[in-house]
């Protein structure tokens, strides 16, 4: 391939010596140019193993082996996401765009000895800045010099290892390759996963396609018009939320010691220490006699509200099923504070807040509200 | 027809203007165009042609209810206090004509189509987080102790000088539940760092 474009290249450059004026100088000065683009497409890197096959070699491959296929090149994307946000160092601005809301944050991640260090600065908004090391999180807020200290126990954490996707998940979704992109400078796998059932939204990621860091999510919920042909089904989402680096810096060195000083709360602060604890349903009296199709328990932690200034405990059960967390938490009801039942949205996340009996529900999740309903409904008290 | 003979009054009314508020209380009297408008002239300038108006629907309320036996006079100042009372009422604005001049003209362009988009932006913003549940939200028997009827306002949720629906507790809910995901968005797709106290779209380009 390159004798040949260099031969080429030879002829052309001696073509235009010989008519150093005129329109046949202005041809080879154009084919030479040609020339150079094709070489420069031969020496890019092959394609990723990961792009699905669309070479016409898949007329001899039945059609299901391309499609099992694309899926398990899907999962291998998903896998090497996760390891990427644990193990890459990274820094940038991420934007979160929302019903029409949109607000940004800078943020650095240090991956270092197995150990990891996560800054987070909101750049609109009150500001705050969330700063992790490992399971110690900090909540700086300047403004009113609060400093929250808390351990955090991540019941709900992506639960697809550096080994596998999560079985769960592939039972909720179908995960494929969607195509290529280019978000933040970089070049993007985007990866589709099709919910199952329409308890859940579906969700867009584009993923580095050199180091497999998650450059941009998106959720997306089903159009309320449904597309009139399979040619527009583009259309027949709408996306609902969307997070985006717009600017990042990867394989930057680490500087953990940054992270460490920041944590730190100036004296003045108030520092304000959640307690918790992690229990179990039974043992705070309830049972899960209605659970929700496709979502399984996760975990469930007794926390003190110390930052809302009303102490009672609040149980905070987690449910996921495989790719997304729905949050419910159970508190005795009180008529001065509890007022009616209310229904949030912001973006992809919706909350819904009820009464039953002598117990005040909220339920937290990126999922439709039906989704949320039934899991206010779901649990109820356990009979002794 | 011709009424009853009526209670005295100074003068009689004259045949003509009996018949008049006869028709026009019968709604004989056809459009606006007809005898309407004399109708009603004839109402307001002769007494008697108000006597037997009034007469002529007394009858027909007496003979729904004795409690609605009462004199003209009652009308007549039912309507003065009905006039007192609207005069009394602070005017509302009247919409300006569309302004053809040179000046006005300025004002138009896309500044204006700019303040009309982040208006329905923040509109929409405003609804999306402040819709109420609806009713019907009882899916089920519920079997934990006998749930209040739910109420279907909103909950209340101060606004803060921004202009920003803040709920605390919601606050903080959304917060844990952030948290139990594990951290940075970028561990954990379709999760961020997500508040209830985003500002409101303030600018255009939304």
């Amino acid at each position: 391939m390159s004798s040949a474009v260099s031969l080429a290249l030879r002829h052309l450059v001696a073509a235009v010596k010989v008519h150093q004026n005129g329109w046949r100088a202005g041809l080879c000065v154009a084919g030479l140019v040609a020339v150079g683009v094709v070489a420069a497409q031969g020496v890019r890197p092959p394609v990723d193993a990961g792009l699905p096959a669309a070479v016409p070699a898949a007329a001899t491959t039945p059609p299901s082996n391309t499609a099992a296929q694309a899926s398990v090149q899907a999962r291998a994307w998903f896998v090497r996401m996760q390891a990427a946000a644990a193990k890459s160092n990274f820094q940038g601005s991420l934007v979160v765009s929302s019903g029409g809301a949109v607000s940004s944050s800078r943020v650095t991640h240090y991956a270092v000895d197995g150990h990891v260090y996560e800054m987070l600065e909101a750049m609109d908004g009150r500001a705050h800045r969330v700063l992790r090391h490992d399971d110690l999180v900090h909540m700086l807020w300047p403004q009113t010099q609060v400093a929250v200290i808390e351990k955090r126990t991540t019941l709900g954490a992506w639960s697809t290892t550096p080994q596998a996707v999560d079985v769960f998940a592939l039972e909720n979704y179908e995960l494929r390759l969607d195509g290529v992109a280019r978000v933040a400078g970089r070049d993007a796998v985007v990866l589709w996963s099709q919910p199952r059932d329409g308890l859940r939204y579906a969700q867009r990621f584009w993923a580095d396609r050199e180091t497999g860091l998650m450059l941009r999510a998106d959720v997306l919920a089903p159009s309320p018009t449904p597309s009139p042909t399979p040619a527009q089904a583009d259309a027949s989402w709408q996306v609902l939320e969307s997070t985006a680096f717009s600017l990042l810096d990867q394989g930057l060195p680490a500087r953990p010691q940054a992270v460490l000083q920041a944590m730190q709360p100036p004296a003045a602060y108030r520092v304000v220490r959640p307690q918790q604890q992690v229990t179990t349903l039974e043992a705070q009296g309830f049972a899960l006699l209605r659970p929700v199709p496709g979502f399984r328990l996760a975990g469930t932690v007794l926390r003190g509200m110390e930052n809302t200034g009303k102490r009672d405990p609040v149980l905070h059960a987690v449910f996921t099923d495989g790719l997304v967390l729905v949050s419910l938490f159970v508190e005795t009801y009180d008529e001065k504070i509890h007022r009616g039942e209310a229904h949030n949205q912001q973006g992809a996340t919706s909350s819904l807040s009820q009464r039953r009996g002598e117990h005040w529900l909220t339920v937290v999740a990126a999922a439709p509200l039906a989704t949320l309903r039934l899991f206010a409904a779901a649990l109820d008290k356990r009979s002794p | 027809m011709n009424a009853p003979p009526l209670p005295p009054e100074p003068s009689l009314p004259s045949e003509a203007g009996l018949q008049q508020m006869s028709s026009l209380a019968d709604g004989d009297l056809g459009g606006l165009h007809d005898g309407v408008p004399a109708a009603l002239a004839a109402w307001r300038l002769d007494g008697a042609a108000r006597q037997a108006w009034h007469s002529y629907h007394l009858i027909g309320d007496v003979m729904r209810s004795e409690d609605l036996a009462h004199t003209a006079a009652q009308d007549v100042a039912f309507m003065n206090r009905l006039r007192e009372r609207l005069d009394a009422e602070p005017a509302h604005r009247v919409p300006e004509p569309p302004a053809a001049a040179p000046s006005a003209r300025r004002l138009m362009g896309w500044p204006v189509g700019v303040a009309l988009a982040a208006s329905v932006a923040v509109a929409a913003v405003a609804l999306l987080v402040s819709r109420a549940g609806a009713p019907g939200a009882s899916e089920g028997a519920p079997v934990l102790a006998s749930s209040g009827a739910a109420g279907v306002d909103t909950q209340a949720l101060a606004v803060n000088s921004a202009g920003v629906l803040r709920n605390p507790r919601l606050d903080e809910f959304l917060r844990l539940h952030q948290m139990a995901r594990g951290g940075l968005p970028v561990s954990a797709p379709g999760g961020t760092l997500q508040r209830a106290d985003l500002q409101m779209p303030a600018g255009p380009g939304r």
